[in-house]
């Protein structure tokens, strides 16, 4: 459902008077954020932001304006994936990391980055294109997990009952995903020669 | 900052520096209970080791909260606005 008709709309680059979308595309930067952290590529990601202002805009009778517009846009988007995704996605038996061990990994990155001189390596590198391009490297379970909690906000059981899997599994998931992507950003400095060649591991 | 949860009196061990590391994603996630939040928030008092690493996580999560989305904001919204337009 990707629209061709995307370009050159004459007449629509006005700041809107329209009050659903004055009060709705003002937190499309936000929701696009969450949104290319749950799909793997950027067209996916656009048609998922589209896809959720459409419901958001079919469903604008049963909005409460105290839960706030960036929260419900947040939970139409986060359905609006998960919903389109088959559910033994999540719940599939897999391997799940001992999540303490993740975080000492974690840990690990940090102590390399103190030895090598580089603390400040996620200041050092254009960090949203490196995420991004991290992110992309992570398997799809653990690339959702970060995606709920890190950048929709949820808590680890709110994720849990998302998923339909164990907090427990998110922890580990979430864990492993944030060691991973660390992992990944330091590589990337390494290979921009941002940070001495031997940092990061390979 | 995250406010703290109710303390308690009980008496425990003082966590040390595995203690902590193995926690510092759920001290930063505020998904610690009270007593070991308190625990570390009073190991993370004493210890600069441990504080370091803590700031160390604490940034990642900062820049990744604010990253900047990767694609084209501007013509994403006007296609959302036209894709409204036709709903409306």
């Amino acid at each position: 459902v990707n629209g061709d008709r995307a370009a050159g709309t004459p007449g629509a680059g006005g700041s809107g008077d329209d009050p659903f979308e004055r009060e709705t595309l003002r937190f499309l930067p936000d929701l696009l954020r969450f949104a290319t952290s749950l799909a793997r590529d950027p067209v996916e990601a656009e048609d998922l932001v589209q896809e959720t202002y459409l419901r958001a805009f079919r469903a604008r009778d049963t909005f409460k304006p105290e839960a706030g517009a960036r929260q419900w846009l947040f939970t139409i988007c986060r359905n609006v994936f998960l919903r389109g995704k088959e559910r033994d996605r999540w719940t599939v038996a897999s391997i799940d990391d001992d999540p303490a061990e993740e975080t000492l990994g974690a840990i690990a990155v940090h102590e390399a980055a103190q030895a090598g001189g580089y603390e400040d390596v996620y200041d050092r590198i254009d960090f949203g294109p490196a995420l991004r391009k991290a992110l992309e490297m992570l398997a799809e379970p653990f690339r959702v997990v970060f995606s709920l909690v890190d950048i929709g906000g949820l808590e680890y059981a709110e994720a849990a009952k998302e998923l339909g899997i164990p907090v427990g599994t998110v922890r580990s998931r979430l864990f492993r995903a944030r060691r991973e992507l660390q992992e990944h950003l330091v590589a990337f400095a390494r290979d921009a020669g941002i940070v001495p060649p031997t940092a990061g591991g390979a | 900052m995250k406010s703290p949860p109710l303390g308690t009196t009980r008496e425990r061990r003082p966590m040390d520096c595995n203690d902590v590391a193995a926690r510092v994603w759920d001290w930063l996630d505020n998904e610690l209970g009270a007593d070991e939040w308190a625990d570390i928030e009073a190991h993370l008092h004493d210890c600069t080791g441990c504080t370091e690493h803590v700031a160390f996580a604490r940034h990642f999560l900062d820049r990744v909260r604010v990253a900047t989305p990767a694609g084209d904001v501007g013509s994403l919204r006007e296609r959302v606005r036209a894709a409204l337009r036709d709903a409306g």
